[in-house]
């Protein structure tokens, strides 16, 4: 068996193990967790959404591979027992899921783009999304449409409903969710290769991460002025009437920011006309605490000689595993 | 027996009937009076798992008393509410009547009724609606008047 050869079905076995290890953690955390937990930071919650994935990911491209080609002699022979093999397949199987579900996304979200008969919408100023503006004959309520190129669609009825000053609010949330890319986030988190996403805990999170975002786009939206919240939540429970009665179409993709959710209105409204809605004084740059956080971890790992470690491993799990 | 309830939406997600047949905050607080024994309105307010008016407890609590849910009795200037049924009798006499209803009236008659279940699925709740919309015109009054 080659190098390569050993190293693809060792770097899958890997995959599997970590990301069933991190899922396992992280479906631990997830079970406390409800859709009403929304003061908790999307980007926190994004993140432990992904960690499965990442961390296995990371492992295998910075501490396995690297440990594996420094340390194996070409040309040793190797042979897999029945659960590295099993692993090696639940890796296959999981890029499968996450290859199948991100052709599925991709292939909706542009049929329903293109189905939409849409016009620009400019009577009212919006600010540097303005182009991004569409309305939409007989759409009900407000969607922003898309991946990564993002556009805000506005059906004629919703826009017919709402007052200039709850339009706009509204629009502002769109605006705060295409600013924040929610829709590739929610590409991603649709997509991603793990165990947790199997489970219900994964789903859990999922949900407490959709409605951490649309609270965070409320505030962002609403940014502290008590009048354009009480405008917002007016419009959630007018867009909420227009979904129930109106004969228009409710369309969306399972990526696309929607602006009326069912399942978030009470908790939505109520946080606007209670003044919860506020933003967060502290911003913490997630993203980069866990970015150097994980670099000097890697680096320590080195330091400390554990990707021989690893290497040692690996060879006595090949040795002694059916 | 059990008057005023919502029909029954088994498609809602829930596989408990009560929480079909029972608006949000009606079956939030009817899981408080279940869980505790004589309450006034303060107590059941308290021990809401989400903040909630005080009036809106208090007409809550009075709709589930005429719909025969509650019973009360005054104490000082006060009512004080105890559950009439146990949770499992709601739910067996909810189900129950559900299921001779649909079995009685043949397939045929079924038809509509079912096609009414699917129709409610996307159905909000008008109940919750109204309630939140209530929430909405009180905070602008308030704003519209200024601080109190």
């Amino acid at each position: 068996m080659t190098l390569l050869t050993t190293s693809v079905v060792l770097s899958l076995v890997w995959f599997a193990t970590v990301n069933l290890l991190v899922s396992a953690g992280v479906w631990v955390v997830a079970r406390g967790l409800h859709t009403r937990d929304v003061q908790l930071r999307p980007g926190s919650l994004l993140l432990l959404r992904l960690a499965p994935a990442s961390a296995a990911v990371v492992f295998v491209g910075t501490v396995f591979l690297p440990a594996h080609w420094l340390f194996e002699s070409p040309g040793t022979p190797e042979a897999f027992g029945f659960i590295l093999l099993t692993l090696t397949a639940t890796t296959i199987a999981l890029a499968m899921r996450a290859l199948i579900r991100a052709v599925l996304a991709v292939v909706q979200s542009t049929y329903l783009r293109r189905s939409l008969q849409s016009r620009p919408m400019s009577t009212v100023n919006h600010g540097r999304d303005a182009e991004a503006l569409e309305e939409v004959n007989g759409l009900n309520g407000l969607s922003l449409a898309g991946i990564i190129s993002t556009k805000i669609l506005v059906g004629t009825t919703a826009r017919q409903a709402l007052t200039d000053a709850e339009l706009e609010v509204a629009i502002a949330h769109e605006q705060a969710h295409r600013r924040a890319w929610d829709n590739l986030k929610k590409f991603v988190v649709f997509c991603t290769p793990d165990v947790l996403g199997l489970t219900e805990g994964g789903r859990r999170l999922e949900r407490a991460w959709n409605a951490a975002t649309e609270c965070q786009a409320d505030a962002q939206a609403v940014a502290g002025d008590p009048a354009r919240a009480v405008n917002l939540a007016s419009a959630l429970v007018k867009v909420a009437r227009l979904v129930d009665t109106s004969s228009g179409r409710h369309v969306g993709s399972i990526v696309w920011s929607t602006f009326h959710q069912p399942g978030l209105l009470e908790t939505r409204v109520r946080r606007l006309v209670g003044g919860a809605s506020a933003p967060g004084a502290v911003r913490l740059p997630i993203v980069s605490l866990v970015a150097s956080s994980m670099a000097v971890t890697l680096a320590v790992l080195w330091l400390a000689n554990v990707p021989h470690d690893i290497y040692r491993l690996t060879e006595a799990l090949i040795r002694l595993l059916p | 027996m059990l008057k005023g309830l919502r029909p029954v939406n088994w498609l809602r997600g829930s596989r408990d009937p009560l929480h079909a047949a029972l608006g949000r905050l009606e079956r939030e607080v009817m899981d408080v009076v279940w869980a505790g024994r004589e309450q006034a309105v303060r107590d059941v307010q308290t021990r809401l798992p989400r903040p909630v008016a005080y009036t809106t407890v208090m007409t809550t609590l009075d709709r589930l008393y005429k719909k025969g849910l509650v019973i009360r009795r005054r104490e000082g200037r006060a009512f004080v509410y105890t559950a009439i049924y146990s949770q499992d009798e709601m739910a067996a006499s909810l189900t129950s009547n559900l299921l001779e209803g649909l079995l009685a009236s043949g397939s045929a008659a079924a038809r509509p009724f079912l096609s009414n279940l699917v129709d409610a699925v996307s159905a909000e709740d008008k109940e919750l609606l109204d309630e939140l919309e209530r929430l909405v015109r009180d905070k602008r009054e308030q704003l519209r008047n200024g601080p109190r």
